[in-house]
């Protein structure tokens, strides 16, 4: 029987134009943004590379000649553009855009767009102004195609499930047959989300194909997995608004009542409740330490440690100022006095981003939410693009300085190198075996990881929304 | 007649489910937002006051013309609370700074602490009249007219010897007054909860602008309606009317003005490409010609003392210590005469630079906010934003106002011969005799020097008299900067704000009588007998 009531059920939705709607609406979306996103995606890779041009230039000035161009072995190391930005933008373009990483003195800083290096003007060339995040403002990525249309479409497809029968008189002769209570409503679920799950696909084998046509993005595995476990949120995500829909349907006694409930459901989880939680970050809970308390708290680490090193250096040096300059335990000392600054530094970062993942949790009320971080964490993009740049960066950042270590030669003693004028040498190194920074993909696991949270508690909201359906169904008056 | 329609629309919307929470909702998010950006306004009023309190503070304590930084505070508009603008995230102040005397071209000091909160944004009164406000008046009339017929009321109403239009002018006036009213508490409500705070303060101006953003948040929403009605009585059933009119909200308020400003942005990126390699350029010619100065220049060899460096740490900038040489205080002026010259010449070309920059996108701008005046949306935002003076427009005129103000500034600087002995050497004018006696004994003293590893013009000096220079603390005298010119914000009157309006208010106009003749048409033309 429930076999039956499933296939009239998929008929129905397919030959309805509501499924015809809601394809050609989505298709022409995918369209008009791949179009959009081929631009800007070009810009951003054209930045990027000129970006990378200048540091390698001066990597370059430094390998000639390193003890004169020790400050070029600064570099910046930035966000790559990739293109599973299409699938999620995730404000990747309003956090910070990389870290700028001062070899000489062991720092590595957050680029913030007033500053005059290479990343903050990788930065500015993006967009003019400071880019801000609007009530608005939405990035056209595919995210924005499920979260907002194809919720809405499957709100559309199942606002009259139960309402719309009853209204047609239908339900009253489905139930005078010996027929569980469940099939109904189960049959309305599945064949709903089945229809969108075809939109989907086509849509995405659509942006696929677009993809590599205009933006030359490669089949290469890494959007391969990108795209399909962005599949598999998003069936979660439209799962629970098919659910929203038939819950809608199940509390309203006729089918206009139970549309405006269905708009209303959608109207405060989509748009006002994700866009209202950014006011929690000004409370004082998530506050967080001014820069420049954070500068004074660098400055005072660096003197204790200073003071307690001080101890252990000898008293005097008198005339043999420059051979103390230069000996092995000053040098010592004014590394850890730098890694005792820089260590505040990581601290704030780390408490910045506490910060906004706190406020994120509020967030998890909303589906919506949920299926934008899940989205973004299965793509590589935004914050969790951010976070996996700063772990390969502290990587890199051994790599390199042994590197150099073990290049450079101190001028008489042993094989020390703290990367200061006075113990590096002026031998030139070979450009090409400098180590040199990419921004890699996190594999599929990783990224299953940290999107299991987002996508388990919409399990969650699917399982309470299921039990709440079948609940009132159960005392639902078909007559 | 029409009376009794607008009395019987009003009470039934008033008593429907979805009035009550599409005004809930609104209340909650209104008063929340309020709230919040209230206590936001408050704080950043305060770090206006300390920041104002401190800067004529510090200019009391300045010795030497090096460690002078004039900063200029921009003072936060108790609009932002209703319309946030750009304002919060623009930044507050501004600073011209001693050795590096670029032309400000943007605020700094945003308050945001957190970066990564850039991606979060705030619902501010504006947007909850877009998005909540719309989707009330969509609610309220797009079964205005198609849902009556379902319901077998209009051929009942039509019955009766009234006129057409008297029948849609009370349906339109009864959804407009039921959405006036809930739209009107929350303005109220939210001015009592700002009247109540402490430190805000509001003038005239103030309640003006709330009156004009009222009347204009009222005229778009009335646009709305007549546009619901026209679809309500175009369409065959409630439910296409209510697709149709949601599909018009989601591609107009979400889609579009979207799409419009990615594609300026793209274009204005384009059309920039140019200018940071320009400016870069810049940069290096200017590090390049500072740093040839400073290598071609005949330094007399004289001995220096390191500079002082506790005086340096407490005020900024670069203090020579009171012992000091005469032959090289002469050094240090001809190369500072020189540095400040190059310095300027350079913050004027970039200036002009950015400038450029700055018009091209300005033009592409304008362009792009013509074409979206035609969106209601995306047209109401924009009046919105010029009424609270917190867009674009305000923190332009800021930054032209502080463009001239450098200029007044530097020539002040010349006038005072700010960039001569003064610039690195405190004051007091005439060396006590200790001073004197202690610089004689040094230059007397030839043993001790070495030349510097860095500058090899410089010969350190590190004799007998060494400790004795550098455990001398003489007392400052500070310089005395009564007459500094002071920062006079740009103040436009509410008159001078809206002429740019004018386009927008007349698109909004054109519309409402456009959707009310569409309406009249297309009522005057439908068949209330209900479909069976």
């Amino acid at each position: 029987m429930f076999r039956r009531m499933l296939k009239r059920q998929l008929i129905e939705d397919i030959l309805t134009y509501r499924f015809l709607v809601s394809l050609v609406l989505v298709l022409v979306a995918i369209v008009i943004f791949s179009l959009v996103f081929t631009g800007h995606y070009h810009n951003l890779q054209d930045a990027y590379a000129k970006a990378r041009t200048q540091n390698d230039d001066n990597l370059k000035e430094f390998a000639k000649s390193p003890s004169e161009n020790l400050m070029s072995a600064s570099q910046s190391f930035l966000l790559k553009p990739k293109p599973e930005l299409f699938i999620s933008e995730a404000y990747e373009e309003n956090i910070p855009q990389g870290f700028f990483f001062r070899a000489s003195q062991h720092s590595l800083q957050v680029l913030s767009p007033k500053e005059e290096t290479a990343g903050a003007q990788f930065h500015r060339s993006i967009s003019k102004k400071e880019k801000l995040a609007d009530v608005l403002t939405y990035s056209p990525d595919l995210t924005f195609i499920v979260q907002f249309l194809m919720s809405l479409f499957a709100l559309i497809l199942a606002f009259d499930a139960v309402t719309g029968e009853k209204e047609k008189g239908t339900l009253r002769l489905i139930y005078s047959n010996p027929v569980k209570r469940a099939y109904l409503v189960l049959a309305k679920y599945i064949s709903a989300l089945f229809t969108l799950g075809i939109v989907l696909f086509i849509g995405l084998i659509l942006s696929l194909i677009l993809l590599n046509v205009s933006s030359e993005v490669s089949f290469s595995s890494s959007i391969f997995v990108s795209v399909s476990l962005f599949f598999l949120a998003s069936i979660f995500y439209l799962s629970t608004f098919i659910l929203f829909g038939i819950s809608c349907s199940v509390s309203s006694h006729s089918s206009r009542n139970s549309l405006v409930l269905c708009l209303l459901v959608w109207v405060f989880l989509v748009i006002v409740f994700p866009k209202s939680t950014g006011m929690f970050l000004t409370l004082k809970r998530f506050d967080v330490p001014t820069e420049e308390e954070i500068n004074q708290m660098a400055q005072k680490a660096s003197i204790e440690t200073g003071g307690r090193l001080e101890k252990r250096l000898p008293a005097d040096y008198g005339s043999n100022y420059e051979k103390y300059r230069r000996s092995e335990i000053r040098l010592k000392a004014d590394a850890e006095i730098d890694k005792s600054g820089q260590d505040v530094l990581d601290y704030y970062l780390r408490k910045k981003l506490a910060a906004i993942e706190e406020v994120r949790k509020v967030n998890f009320f909303s589906p919506a939410s949920l299926f934008e971080y899940s989205a973004s964490s299965v793509a590589g993009t935004g914050l969790f693009h951010f976070e996996s740049l700063w772990n390969q960066i502290r990587r890199y950042e051994n790599d390199f300085l042994s590197f150099v270590k073990n290049e450079s030669s101190v001028l008489e003693k042993g094989s020390f190198f703290y990367l200061t004028y006075d113990t590096i040498s002026n031998k030139p190194i070979d450009f090409n075996s400098i180590p040199k920074f990419e921004d890699k993909n996190s594999g599929p696991g990783e990224r299953l990881k940290d999107a299991f949270p987002y996508i388990s508690l919409l399990a969650l909201y699917n399982l309470f929304l299921f039990a709440f359906v079948f609940y009132k169904f159960q005392n639902y008056d078909v007559r | 007649m029409i009376r009794t329609i607008i009395k019987r629309e009003f009470l039934d919307n008033i008593l429907s489910f979805k009035f009550i929470a599409c005004v809930l909702v609104a209340i909650v998010v209104s008063l929340a937002s309020t709230s919040i950006l209230t206590r936001d306004y408050q704080d950043r009023l305060k770090n206006f006051d300390t920041g104002i309190a401190l800067a004529k503070e510090s200019l009391a304590k300045v010795p030497v013309y090096s460690s002078l930084k004039v900063k200029i505070y921009r003072r936060p508009s108790p609009m932002s609370i209703f319309v946030a603008g750009i304002e919060r995230k623009a930044g507050s102040y501004v600073e011209i700074g001693n050795m590096r005397m670029d032309i400000p071209t943007s605020l700094q000091g945003g308050v945001t602490k957190n970066e990564f909160a850039a991606m979060f944004s705030i619902f501010d009164f504006s947007s909850v009249i877009i998005i909540i406000f719309t989707v009330l008046a969509i609610l309220l009339s797009y079964s205005s007219i198609s849902g009556e017929k379902e319901d077998g009321l209009l051929s009942l109403a039509l019955a009766n010897s009234v006129p057409r239009y008297k029948i849609l002018l009370g349906k339109y006036l009864g959804a407009f007054v039921s959405i006036a009213v809930p739209l009107a508490f929350c303005f109220i409500l939210g001015l009592l909860f700002l009247l109540f705070s402490r430190s805000v303060d509001v003038d005239t101006n103030f309640f003006g602008s709330m009156g004009l953003l009222f009347s204009a948040s009222l005229f778009y929403l009335s646009g709305i309606l007549l546009f619901g009605i026209f679809a309500s009585s175009t369409t065959k059933t409630s439910f296409g009317s209510l697709l149709f009119l949601l599909t018009f909200y989601l591609v107009l308020t979400f889609l579009l003005p979207q799409a419009v400003r990615s594609y300026s942005n793209n274009a204005i990126i384009a059309r920039t490409k140019n200018v940071e390699g320009n400016i870069r350029s810049l940069e290096n010619e200017r590090y390049k010609k500072s740093g040839e100065a400073y290598r071609k220049a005949v330094f007399k060899k004289t001995w220096m003392i390191p500079r002082d460096s506790d005086n340096m740490q407490l005020y900024g900038g670069i203090i020579l210590s009171r012992i000091t040489s005469p032959e090289y205080l002469d050094d240090q002026n001809q190369s500072t005469s020189y540095q400040i010259r190059v310095e300027r010449e350079y913050a004027q070309k970039a200036y002009d630079l950015k400038n450029q920059d700055m018009a091209v996108e300005e033009n592409i701008r304008r362009n792009q906010n013509r074409l979206l005046a035609f969106v209601p949306s995306a047209s109401f935002g924009r009046i919105a934003e010029l009424v609270a003076d917190t867009g674009d427009e305000a923190l332009k005129r800021c930054l032209r106002q502080i463009g001239l103000y450098w200029h007044q500034y530097m020539s002040y600087l010349d006038r005072k011969n700010a960039f001569g002995t003064r610039f690195c050497y405190p004051g007091p004018e005439e060396l006590t005799p200790y001073e004197q006696e202690l610089i004689k004994k040094i230059t007397e003293d030839l043993s001790g020097r070495t030349v510097d590893t860095y500058q090899s013009w410089v010969i350190r000096y590190r004799g007998k008299y060494y400790d004795e220079a550098m455990k001398y603390r003489p007392k400052l005298t500070f310089l005395n900067l009564d007459d500094l010119p002071a920062f006079k914000s740009p103040e436009l009157g509410l008159i001078d704000r809206l002429k740019p309006l004018l386009f927008n208010i007349g698109v909004l106009f054109f519309y409402n009588i456009l959707f009310f003749v569409l309406a009249y048409f297309s009522f005057a033309g439908c068949d209330p007998r209900r479909m069976e």
